[in-house]
Parts: C-alpha cells; sequence; structure tokens
C-alpha cells in the first residue's frame, strides 16, 4: 500500500457543512424541557472513486448518522450534497437514481437480511427495481455473489438467512449492495458484529471493490487500527465535530489531538508488555451542549480557554488537521502525553 | 480420559507484576478451580449438539485464566454450565468441577459442583464463585435502585449485617470500582453502559469470592472505558488475590490482562499456554491464525489474510480436527482423527494438533515453531 | 414457506383434525343430509332413532339434517369474515404501524372506535338496514361480520409493525430503494406471519360467535339453515324448558368443538411464537427417559449421569 498521496482519482460524493441535530424532551417538574444534540456538525468530507476513508468514532460521535445522511435516510438539518459535481438536494427520501449510486452496507448482518426470505430474494429485489431483465436476475445475482467470493454461488442463493454464518451474511450484505452497480458504498461498521477470524477477509474485499473496481469507500468504525489497515485518509469523530483528520496513516501514527492519543493508547496492544497503565484523560459522557471544546472536560490538558472557546481547525502537516488549541499558530509541538506507544516517533515537532 | 491434567507450575515459575504485590497468604499454586472431561450437551437424541467437548482446566489462586473463542467455540457454555446456570436445553453430560472452597478459618474443601445440590450450589455461588456478564443492563433488574442489587446478596449471605452495615458496604464497594455513593439510589437506565458494568463488578465482589467469572464484560463498551474497566480489574485483583477466569472473543486483550490463556474452537481447547509464550510462540495453526487477524497499530502496512472459511456447523462437525477445513498446514491424518490436547514440550503447555504428535513423522511449520521470546514479563523491573 | 411450520404436537394435531372435520362437512354436509331439512313430513318432536339420528322438531323437520346443511353456511360466513376482517387489519394495522405520523393517528383513531362500539348491538344496526334477500346471502353477513371484527387484530398488527419498522432489514429495503407498499407487504408482513394466523383463528372464532348470534336472536333469514337458527327455533318452541335436549345441544357441542378446534391450533402458534415455549429442547419423554426433573429448574444445569454419555458421538476417539 502506497503512503500519502493527494487526491487524483475523481470526487464521487462530496458532502459540505452536513449537520444534523435531534431534539429531546427532557422531563422537568412541571414543563418539558428540549434539549437538542448536535449529532453531527459541521462535517465535509469527499469520497473518491478507488479510495477509502475511514470515519472513528465511539458510540455517541454520530458517525452512524453522518452514514445515514450520505445515504439519504436521515434528514441534514443543513449542508449540501453534491453527488459526482451534480448538487441534490440532501433530504432524505427514495431516490432510486441515487439509490444506484450511494449503496449503505448496515452493521449488523444477522439482522440486516430479512429472516423469511431467501437469499435469492435479497439480491434479486435491489436488480428488479433498479431495472435488471427478468430473466436474468439469477444469473446476475450469482455472478454478484461470486464477487464476494461466496462460491459455489447456486448453494448460497436457495438458502435462508439463519442457515450462514455471520462472515457469509455480511457478504450477502455487500453483495445486495453491489447488485445496484453503486460508485459510492458506505461501510457503518461492517465487522464488529464478526467473528475475529473472519473481519480481515470483509475488510480485504473492501479493500479489493475500493481497488479492482474503482469504488469509493466510506469505512465507519470504532476500532482505529482497522482504520489504519484499511483508509487512504482518516477522520476522527467526537460528539458529532471532527476532530482530526489525516492523509495516509499519519493519524494513527502521529496523533495530534488529545482524544486520539487515548483512542490509540486505549486499544489492546499486545506487542506492548508494559500496557495496563493509568493514564491522564478518563472515559466520559460525551455531550455535545458543552460550550467550548467538547472534549474539554475529559482533555488532560485543558486550559480555561479550552473550556471557553470551542478551538477551529488547525493544519498540522500536508492533509493532517486538529481541531485543538494546542495547535493554535499551527505546528506548535505537542506536550507530550504520558503516552505508552512512543513507537510512531514523536508527535508533531 | 484422553486429555491431560495440566502440570503444576513449579516453585520457582517467575511471578509476574501483578500477583506478586497479592496480599492474601494463601501459596498461590494450590488450585481453585479443577475441571476435568468436563462435556455440555444442546438437547439429546438425535438432535444433540455437543457444545463443550471434553474440556480439562486448572486455575490456581490468585490467578487469571483467559479463555478466549469465537461465537459457537463454548467458551460461555463452558462457564455457565460449570457454574450450573446454563438454561435449558443444556445438559452436563460428563466429568467434574473441582472448586475449592475456603472457609473463614482457612479450611479448604473442594466441592464438586456437578454433583452439589441446589443448596449447596446456592451457598457456594456469590461467597466463593461469582460471575459478571456481559451485558449489564438485563443483568441488573430495571425496577430497583442500584442500592438493592448490593443489598439482596448481602442480605442471602451476610444475615447476621444490619441495614447501615449493608449500606456501609455497599459505599465501600462501589468507591473499589471508581463510583460515588449517589449511585445506590440510581436505578440502571440512568447510568452509563461502563458505570453498570462497574456496578456489576462490585457486586461480584461484594462476599469476597475466591473466584470471579468474566463473560465478555467489556465487549459491549467503547475502547476507553474497556481500558479503564481492565486496569481496575488489575488493581482489584492485585489487592484482594482472587483468581479470574476472563471470557473474551479479543485475543489480544487477554494477552495484557492474563497469566494463562486456552484458546477454545468449536468446543474444546485447541491450545493452553502462558499469555506471553501465547503469543509470541502459538503452537496450533488457529491461535496463529486468530493473533494474525487483529490489524497493527504500527509497523509496516500490509495485508493480512486472517483465517479463510467460517466456523463449522456443531450439529454437523468436521470429521478428524474441526479445525482441519480452515487449517492451511491440514495433512491427510487431520481429516479423519481428531487430535486430543496433550502436553507439548518442556514449557508446561499443550497443543491439540497433529502436527506436534511425537509419532508423526510431519515437520512442525517454522510458523509454529518460534521460540519465546526473552522473557519481558519477568518479576524483575 | 418456512415461516410457518407448527409444531407436532398432539395438541395442534387434534386441533386440526376437529377443523379438517369440519371443513369437511361444509362441503359435503348438505349432500350428505338424509332429508330435507325444512321438510316437515314427519311426526313432530320425535327423540332420536334409527331414522330421525337426533329426532324431529315440533314442525316435524329432522334435526340431523338441520346440522348438517347448517354446518355450510356457518363455516362459509365463519371463514369469509375471518378472512375480510384479517385482511383489513393487516393493511391497516400494518399501514398504521409503518407509516406512523399523521395516517397513524387516522387509523389508530378508527381502529379505536370500532373497538370502543360493542360488535353485536352495531351488527344489529346494520343488519336492519340490510335488504330481506340478502340477509339469507352468507358473503353479505361475513362481511359485515368482518367490518367489526377487524380492530383488536389491527392493534395488535400495528403494535408489532412498530417493533420491526426499525428493524435492520427495512432500513436495508429502503436503501436498496425498495417502495413503501412492497416494504409493508413483502419485507414486514412475512415476519408478522405467525401474528397473522393467530388473529385468523380469534377472528374465526369470532365471527361464528357473532353469526349464531344473530341468527338466535332472529335477525338473518330464517329461511337459510345454520346452527344459530336451530338454536333460534328451538328456543322459540320452549325446546330447553320441555327436555327436548336433541334440539339445541347438538348445534352447541358443534359450535363448542369448532372453537376447540381453534384454539388448540392457536396453542401451536403460541409456541411457534414464544421462544420460551419453543426452547425447552426436550419434550416430557426424553427428559423422562434421561431421567431428568419434569420442568427445568433455573439456576440448577441437569446432569446427565449415564455412563455411555461420556463418549461423544461421531468422533474417533483416541
Amino acid at each position: 500500500m502506497t503512503d500519502v498521496e493527494l487526491d487524483t482519482g475523481a470526487v464521487q460524493l462530496r458532502a459540505s457543512h452536513l449537520s444534523r441535530d435531534f431534539t429531546t424532551r427532557v422531563p422537568g417538574r412541571f414543563v418539558r424541557a428540549k434539549r437538542v444534540t448536535h449529532a453531527v456538525e459541521d462535517v465535509s468530507l469527499e469520497l473518491v472513486a478507488g479510495r477509502v476513508l475511514a470515519v472513528v468514532g465511539e458510540s455517541g460521535s454520530g458517525k452512524s448518522v453522518l452514514a445515514r445522511m450520505l445515504a439519504r435516510i436521515v434528514t441534514p438539518t443543513s449542508g449540501e450534497l453534491e453527488l459526482r459535481g451534480t448538487p441534490i438536494a440532501p433530504k432524505a427520501k427514495r431516490d432510486l437514481a441515487y439509490a444506484a449510486m450511494v449503496q449503505l452496507v448496515l452493521q449488523d448482518p444477522f439482522a440486516s437480511i430479512n429472516p423469511v426470505h431467501r437469499i435469492r430474494h435479497s439480491l434479486e429485489r435491489p436488480l428488479l427495481i433498479h431495472g435488471a431483465d427478468r430473466a436474468r436476475v439469477g444469473e446476475l445475482a450469482r455472478s454478484v455473489l461470486e464477487r464476494v467470493s461466496l462460491d459455489p454461488s447456486d448453494r448460497f442463493l436457495d438458502r435462508y438467512p439463519h442457515e450462514l454464518s455471520g462472515g457469509q451474511l455480511q457478504r450477502v450484505s455487500i453483495a445486495r449492495a453491489l447488485c445496484v452497480k453503486p460508485q459510492v458504498l458506505l461501510a457503518d461498521e461492517p465487522i464488529s458484529m464478526l467473528d475475529v477470524s473472519v473481519r480481515l477477509g470483509i475488510l480485504n474485499l473492501l479493500k479489493g471493490l475500493c481497488d479492482d473496481e474503482n469504488l469509493a469507500v466510506l469505512y465507519i468504525t470504532h476500532d482505529i487500527a482497522s482504520a489504519r489497515y484499511l483508509a487512504d485518509e482518516t477522520i476522527v469523530m467526537y460528539a458529532g465535530q471532527v476532530v482530526e483528520r489525516s492523509v495516509g496513516t499519519a493519524l494513527v501514527d502521529e496523533p495530534t489531538h488529545p482524544y486520539t492519543q487515548l483512542l490509540i493508547a486505549s486499544v489492546p496492544d499486545p506487542s506492548d508488555p508494559t500496557s495496563i497503565a493509568p493514564r491522564a484523560a478518563t472515559a466520559g459522557p460525551m455531550d455535545s451542549s458543552v460550550t467550548g471544546c467538547r472534549f474539554a472536560p475529559r482533555c488532560p490538558h485543558a486550559s480555561a480557554r479550552c473550556l471557553a472557546e470551542s478551538p477551529p481547525v488547525f493544519e498540522i502537516g500536508p492533509g493532517h488537521h486538529s481541531r485543538c488549541w494546542l495547535h493554535e499558530g499551527n505546528r506548535v509541538a505537542t506536550p507530550v502525553l504520558t503516552t505508552r506507544r512512543g513507537k510512531g516517533g514523536p508527535t508533531t515537532t | 480420559m484422553s486429555a491431560t491434567i495440566p502440570r503444576e507450575h513449579e516453585p520457582t515459575e517467575v511471578v509476574d507484576v501483578a500477583t506478586s504485590a497479592v496480599a492474601t497468604g494463601v501459596a498461590r499454586h494450590e488450585p481453585v478451580l479443577e475441571i476435568e472431561g468436563f462435556s455440555v450437551d444442546y438437547g439429546a437424541g438425535a438432535s444433540m449438539v455437543r457444545a463443550v467437548d471434553e474440556v480439562t482446566l486448572r486455575l490456581d489462586r490468585s490467578r487469571v485464566l483467559g479463555i478466549a473463542g469465537e461465537s459457537g467455540s463454548g467458551k460461555s457454555t463452558l462457564v455457565y454450565a460449570m457454574t450450573r446456570l446454563l438454561r435449558a436445553p443444556g445438559l452436563i453430560s460428563g466429568g467434574r468441577v473441582l472448586l475449592h472452597t475456603t472457609d473463614d478459618d482457612g479450611v479448604v474443601t473442594p466441592v464438586n459442583l456437578v454433583e452439589a445440590s441446589e443448596s449447596e450450589l446456592r451457598k457456594v455461588r456469590w461467597s466463593h464463585v461469582s460471575i459478571v456478564l456481559q451485558s449489564a443492563l438485563s443483568a441488573l433488574n430495571p425496577v430497583l435502585r442500584i442500592g438493592r442489587e448490593f443489598d439482596e446478596v448481602l442480605k442471602t449471605h451476610r444475615k447476621d449485617m444490619t441495614k447501615a452495615q449493608r449500606r456501609a458496604r455497599a459505599v465501600e464497594l462501589l468507591r473499589l470500582v471508581g463510583l460515588t455513593e449517589d449511585r445506590l439510589d440510581r436505578y440502571p437506565h440512568e447510568l452509563s453502559g461502563g458505570q453498570r458494568q462497574r456496578v456489576m463488578i462490585a457486586v461480584a465482589l461484594a462476599l469476597d469470592p475466591e473466584l470471579v467469572i468474566m463473560d465478555e464484560p467489556t465487549t459491549a463498551l467503547d475502547v476507553v472505558t474497556q481500558r479503564e474497566i481492565i486496569s481496575e480489574l488489575a488493581t482489584l485483583r492485585a489487592r484482594f488475590g482472587f483468581a479470574m477466569i476472563f471470557i473474551t472473543h479479543d485475543l489480544s486483550l487477554l494477552v495484557e490482562l492474563a497469566d494463562e490463556i486456552a484458546v477454545m474452537y468449536a468446543g474444546s481447547i485447541v491450545e493452553r499456554a502462558g499469555a506471553r509464550e501465547l503469543y509470541e510462540a502459538p503452537r496450533h495453526p488457529y491461535t496463529l491464525g486468530l493473533l494474525h487477524s487483529f490489524p497493527p497499530l504500527h509497523g509496516e502496512r500490509r495485508e493480512l489474510t486472517g483465517i479463510p472459511g467460517s466456523p463449522p456447523d456443531l450439529a454437523d462437525p468436521p470429521a478428524g480436527c474441526r479445525f482441519a477445513p480452515r487449517c492451511t498446514f491440514a495433512m491427510a491424518r487431520c481429516l479423519t482423527e481428531r487430535p486430543t490436547l496433550r502436553e507439548f514440550g518442556d514449557e508446561g503447555r499443550s497443543v491439540a494438533c497433529w502436527l506436534f504428535d511425537p509419532a508423526s513423522a510431519s515437520r512442525v511449520p517454522v510458523e509454529l515453531s518460534l521460540a519465546p521470546s526473552a522473557r519481558q514479563t519477568v518479576g524483575e523491573p | 414457506m418456512r415461516g410457518l411450520a407448527l409444531p407436532r404436537s398432539p395438541k395442534v394435531i387434534l386441533g386440526l383434525g376437529i377443523l379438517g372435520f369440519f371443513i369437511v362437512l361444509t362441503v359435503v354436509g348438505p349432500w350428505l343430509a338424509p332429508y330435507n331439512p325444512s321438510s316437515t313430513a314427519f311426526t313432530a318432536l320425535l327423540t332420536p332413532s334409527s331414522h330421525h339420528w337426533l329426532g324431529t322438531t315440533s314442525l316435524g323437520q329432522d334435526i340431523f339434517s338441520q346440522l348438517l346443511v347448517g354446518a355450510r353456511a356457518t363455516m362459509v360466513v365463519a371463514l369469509v369474515a375471518g378472512l375480510v376482517a384479517t385482511l383489513l387489519s393487516m393493511t391497516i394495522g400494518i399501514s398504521a404501524g409503518y407509516l406512523g405520523g399523521v395516517p397513524d393517528d387516522g387509523l389508530t383513531l378508527l381502529s379505536n372506535v370500532f373497538l370502543a362500539i360493542p360488535g353485536v348491538p352495531l351488527l344489529i344496526v346494520i343488519d336492519s338496514y340490510l335488504p330481506v334477500n340478502s340477509r339469507s346471502n352468507e358473503f353479505v353477513i361475513g362481511l359485515i361480520i368482518s367490518l367489526t371484527g377487524w380492530a383488536w387484530g389491527a392493534r395488535v398488527l400495528r403494535a408489532q409493525t412498530m417493533s420491526l419498522r426499525n428493524r435492520d432489514f427495512v432500513e436495508a429495503a429502503r436503501i436498496i430503494g425498495e417502495s413503501r407498499r412492497r416494504i409493508m407487504f413483502s419485507e414486514i408482513a412475512p415476519n408478522l406471519l405467525p401474528v397473522l394466523a393467530s388473529s385468523l383463528l380469534f377472528t374465526v372464532l369470532y365471527s361464528i360467535g357473532a353469526y349464531v348470534t344473530l341468527a338466535y336472536i332472529g335477525l338473518t333469514s330464517t329461511a337459510t339453515w345454520n346452527w344459530g337458527t336451530m338454536l333460534y327455533w328451538a328456543q322459540a318452541n320452549n325446546a330447553p324448558l320441555s327436555n327436548e335436549w336433541y334440539w339445541f345441544v347438538p348445534p352447541g357441542i358443534c359450535i363448542a368443538l369448532v372453537g376447540t378446534g381453534l384454539a388448540l391450533v392457536n396453542f401451536g402458534i403460541d409456541e411457534f411464537i414464544n421462544p420460551r415455549l419453543r426452547a425447552a429442547g426436550l419434550t416430557a419423554r426424553q427428559r423422562r427417559q434421561l431421567g431428568l426433573a419434569r420442568r427445568p429448574r433455573l439456576g440448577v444445569t441437569p446432569v446427565l449421569r449415564t455412563a455411555s454419555s461420556r463418549q461423544p458421538t461421531g468422533v474417533v476417539a483416541k
């Protein structure tokens, strides 16, 4: 795999300043107060043919809502979408032309395939909806199963979902998305529900689709190591905001945002025998309603300014951005968080 | 009886950092749990599925045994059946489980949980062995305040405690797991996932058990919360000296946490070894595959392959070695004969693989014959 | 369809047997009847004999023939009403549950209104507006009854649909661009098959009750025979007071038997839906053979103590 390499492919899907708020009612003593949660705030990204963009975040970071806005099954509060240079109204609706270009693969393969229908149904429906010749759908369904390495395809077509393993079902789920010949594939935590031994198979399948068929892939995950393995560009989200993004593996190798550093330090790493070490930052709820930096309440470096003012995005290096006051004035040295993994070399200097 | 009983650890065995601080005076190589030839079935007759097949294990006091395996490997079934908590249609179909319980005077009595009556089980559970489940949300009663969970356990087993004493003990336990007193009056839904799991751990420690079983306690949690709970567990264990069985599908987590690891595949243990030895020098092809299934956080990016194929259907397991259809080193013999777990070499580890059969003429592949590196885990700083 | 493989318990087999018997009777009943049920050619009030198995009425009609002929009208009305009501509750319930918002509010209001109005009085009102000749038409009566019988099923299906609409496979269907109608009736509805079947059984049962009631109080045409009109005539002629049990007991037993059959089949569906009943795993007979307690107890996993079970089957022992 090549390292840093700036955009060369065509931009298939561009999202600009996407935001989504949810209003929840908080029970109060007399009246129910309204509370607005910023699930996603001002996220812009480009999905490029033949490249994988990874979005890393924990539960509550807004990464799944982001994927659903891109798939147009959730309407953004504000922001624009552009499909191959053509502006698209981002409102969620049934739009066959859009569905034929952008497909979403869901997290849980056991739940995302209708248990009462045979696999054949799950593959033939998208083909029929998108105008395939009824006489040829069987053949097309077989060929798409072969593309996701489910061989012999005949054996799988007439099975019911409960007869397949998790890894096989996730392949069916990807095959269903491929039926419409999309240019953009959004994958929402496609491996988190799978057995460890079959996860790499799915990741390699996504990588293959991207390399060999020039698909633009959005890979959403909570596992930063798998993002490093797969992605050409990585975004880290926290409480609805992008806190750090970089091209290549710089984000994992030289993390600059304290949250990214915390995430990486938390991943079990057997190659480091001094593991289980206490850390400065703590786990805590993600709260999108705080003023100032959203990570500040948990951040070991938080200053008075962090609590008062929301930090803008600073450029750290080519294609590497961080939303943290520590980097004000660009390329300011990070106070080294007592990270136990200095192996990525020094942080930005 | 085919499986061998694990060798006792020599007294000269090096002590790892966490356990050297154990406060209890009990010698470390005394067993707390011995499982022999233990089998569990689901259903009976034609539709019978053997979920756990002749498992033999031994756990010494104050040690952490990690059980790694994928879904359907039988790892959870093993511990639920062992504590007799497994629900219908599960059936124990053979073997014995000896729990060495120590009473307040230090007298050790072995209890065979397989033969134990309902009242004996009630006495042993919580006091001597407790269990923490994967989903704290379903284990905690949604209509009871957190304080009641502690109250119930203490009331049942410590009848002499007054209400105020029980409350004081609950507060003490909560502090141990890093929660404040006010959580006692909350309902489970008011707590975050990590806090609920901490409450479960505190309840499990309420009666100072000798053995705590953790069934994927952190799988449902975010990675940062997982890290915190794992380090808290290490601290608690160092302080109280309980032994622990930690079940997870995440082998890399176990390498950090456990003293010893047993890897399960399709109902049986395929490899058992010290945690670092297993990580640095895996012997079973499945263990090797699992270790290569985690993308690394650093180093050159290169393509990893994982393990081809899918885990077997236990209702119709492959003849011979159950891993053979997915194994890159499979020989003709592997497809017909099933290997048993046998002790191997002089490292006190065992493996169930024909490659290591002394009678077999095959050469052990180089990937599976690495020597463990200089032992970094030893007690010296 | 894999969706509804009923458990083969004795209960279900008995229930299906009873229902099968009455469905056969519906088809062949009128041909089997030895006499014209309306013919008054016989001596009045004969007790059961080899000529008249169930005796005769006060007008000298053969009661056994009435019972056989009456089976058809009763069952046809029940099945028509049951099917139409189930179709109505499926359409209304699934639409309300899936669409949500204003359509849900409207449809829920409608079904609540129908639930709140007592069924039989409403039936009486509707029925009294019918032209007399259509009162003898089983299909018209069936449709009328279905109007009062769909609301309960719609409520249950709405609730079930709401629990399914946020499931991933429904979202997946939306992502590939499936239409709303197809999502509701091709993706969601098959998952509700056990509920639909159960709802069908209940509405059939309700319809028999409603039809017999209408006939009993004389609101259907007395010229056609069904089990309700038999009860109507028996009542009108003081049969219960004059000990003429052979007149009113047989139709009563038939109604009760059909109801029992429906309930027994419903047990099977219940077992199918409820995983707790299904996952019991071992049948009572198996448990006995293995020497286990009759009912599994929570918190004590049973132990098999047979020596032979130590050797796993199909595995080469070493």
